[in-house]
């Protein structure tokens, strides 16, 4: 009880429109994506532990499943079926993108156990996954149209997004699967790449993220990069700092 | 009765790298073993215990998956799961606004002190930059090592007793690396996060090469005794009258 009443408060969340600083090591986008943002949080102090904070992942998660179908690696001990087939569990649909045995053995390729939801409580766990780390920017973060069924991955899809990789047919093969946007962690986990391969999904995304931001009393605003560069992330600092 | 077996031959010392026997004998005189290089790139893949920590690592990569590039970080010490870290990285820094070399930590800071984004100083630039290529000439060594080994095989004379100091090395250099490394962990820990590391690879070092040359020699001498035991008898022939 104490640690959360003494846990670093959120203050703000401040988005810059196409950043281009490779200092934020973000993932490569497929060529024709109509708007990508970089989003990053203020806090009243950094926290002890490198994960996002609370605030931050409600906001995110509430916001992202208002607007998308969000699909997203997980480590839920849940089962799955494999692509092309989406199992039903609670609050969505899991599968497994797996590559082929020579690869697997021999290339050390991951499987992909990915689960497609609109439930923020589900949402949430994208931040959590162990095997594939925010804060080490392994997580990825796939949106597709609410109302449709889960997006149609091929192993090679999937592989070439986590990796950043855009080769000349992602964009077509981008939209034959049913994808209309991503988000992905940012340097150190500690900022969100927000993808939107359409206007009307980034134009939600936006009003979403300013109307969650204003029921949780948080500031919400917009910053050109030079100024999101300058922006003061920890409003106190730690006593070492200070030091 | 004669005995077929021959008496094992004992070298002055081993002498790096490059010590090794053609006929399997001991280290001192192989012409080619791969004991120095097996034993120091150990470090570079074995998960060396932090005892204490409740089941903390010491290990130059992630653990769970990354994309190519994905971790900008080159030294962890982290559980077998990888959601308890602490990683040695470089990059932007939200806490000091610049590009630097700084810690991440999640769940160690009870062990270490170390809040996430504390900056790693000189002695972490250092750290971060050995690590950095220690991880991939480590594996070189190793290699090397598994070359040179073979080498030995070829050569050998006694072809089952060197398979069985090669093997006995691997498994010594693994087993010396896991345990003075730990303890090399526990004796850094005076200096918390780079001291555990550095005191972890560098014990891991020195266990791993004295436990390949260790259990290779104790190999050889295992397969000289019992060859000398278990002895074939040949034909009795008629002595001179």
């Amino acid at each position: 009880m104490d640690d959360r009443k003494n846990a670093p408060r959120l203050r703000a969340l401040v988005l810059t429109e196409n950043p281009e600083d490779p200092m934020w090591l973000l993932r490569g986008v497929p060529s024709g994506a109509a708007r990508s943002g970089l989003l990053g949080w203020v806090m009243t102090a950094a926290s002890i532990d490198g994960i996002a904070p609370l605030q931050v992942m409600e906001i995110m998660a509430r916001a992202l499943c208002r607007c998308a179908k969000a699909t997203f690696l997980h480590s839920l001990p849940i089962s799955d079926a494999p692509a092309p087939k989406w199992l039903d569990v609670a609050h969505g649909q899991a599968t497994s993108l797996r590559p082929g045995g020579w690869s697997r053995l021999f290339a050390r390729k991951p499987s992909f156990p990915l689960i497609c939801t609109t439930s923020p409580t589900t949402a949430i766990q994208l931040f959590l996954t162990s095997s594939f780390d925010w804060s080490q920017r392994s997580q990825l973060v796939l949106l597709s149209d609410r109302d449709a069924p889960p997006p149609q991955l091929s192993y090679q899809l999937f592989l070439d997004l986590w990796q950043g990789r855009t080769p000349p047919a992602s964009e077509t093969l981008v939209r034959e699967a049913g994808l209309s946007g991503f988000v992905s962690p940012a340097v150190d986990g500690n900022f969100a790449q927000i993808v939107a391969f359409a206007e009307p999904l980034w134009q939600s995304l936006l009003q979403a993220l300013v109307e969650e931001c204003a029921a949780a009393e948080i500031e919400w605003r917009q910053a050109g990069e030079a100024e999101f560069r300058k922006t003061r992330w920890f409003l106190d600092r730690l006593p070492e700092d200070a030091a | 009765m004669l005995c077929t077996g021959s008496a094992p031959q004992f070298g002055q010392s081993a002498t790096g790298v490059t010590a090794g026997s053609a006929d399997g004998g001991d280290l001192s005189e192989d012409p080619l073993s791969g004991s120095v290089a097996v034993g120091t790139g150990m470090a570079a893949v074995v998960r060396i215990p932090v005892p204490g920590t409740g089941g903390l690592f010491v290990e130059l990569t992630p653990r769970g998956w990354t994309p190519q590039g994905g971790s900008t970080s080159t030294l962890f010490i982290q559980d077998a799961t990888g959601r308890r870290n602490l990683r040695l990285d470089y990059g932007y820094n939200v806490r000091t606004g610049t590009v630097d070399y700084h810690w991440n930590q999640k769940g160690t800071h009870g062990q270490f002190g170390i809040p996430d984004h504390t900056p790693a100083g000189s002695g972490g630039r250092a750290a971060y930059q050995a690590a950095r290529y220690f991880r991939y000439a480590g594996r070189v060594l190793l290699v090397l090592g598994a070359a040179a080994d073979a080498y030995s095989i070829v050569v050998a004379e006694k072809r089952m007793r060197q398979v069985a100091k090669v093997a006995a090395g691997w498994l010594g250099a693994w087993g010396g690396c896991k345990v003075v490394g730990a303890g090399g962990a526990v004796g850094g820990s005076f200096a918390p996060g780079l001291g555990t590391a550095a005191g972890g690879v560098a014990g891991c070092i020195v266990g791993g090469v004295g436990g390949y040359w260790g259990a290779s020699y104790a190999a050889g001498e295992l397969y000289d005794w019992v060859e000398e035991t278990f002895f074939t008898p040949l034909p009795e022939v008629a002595g001179p009258d």
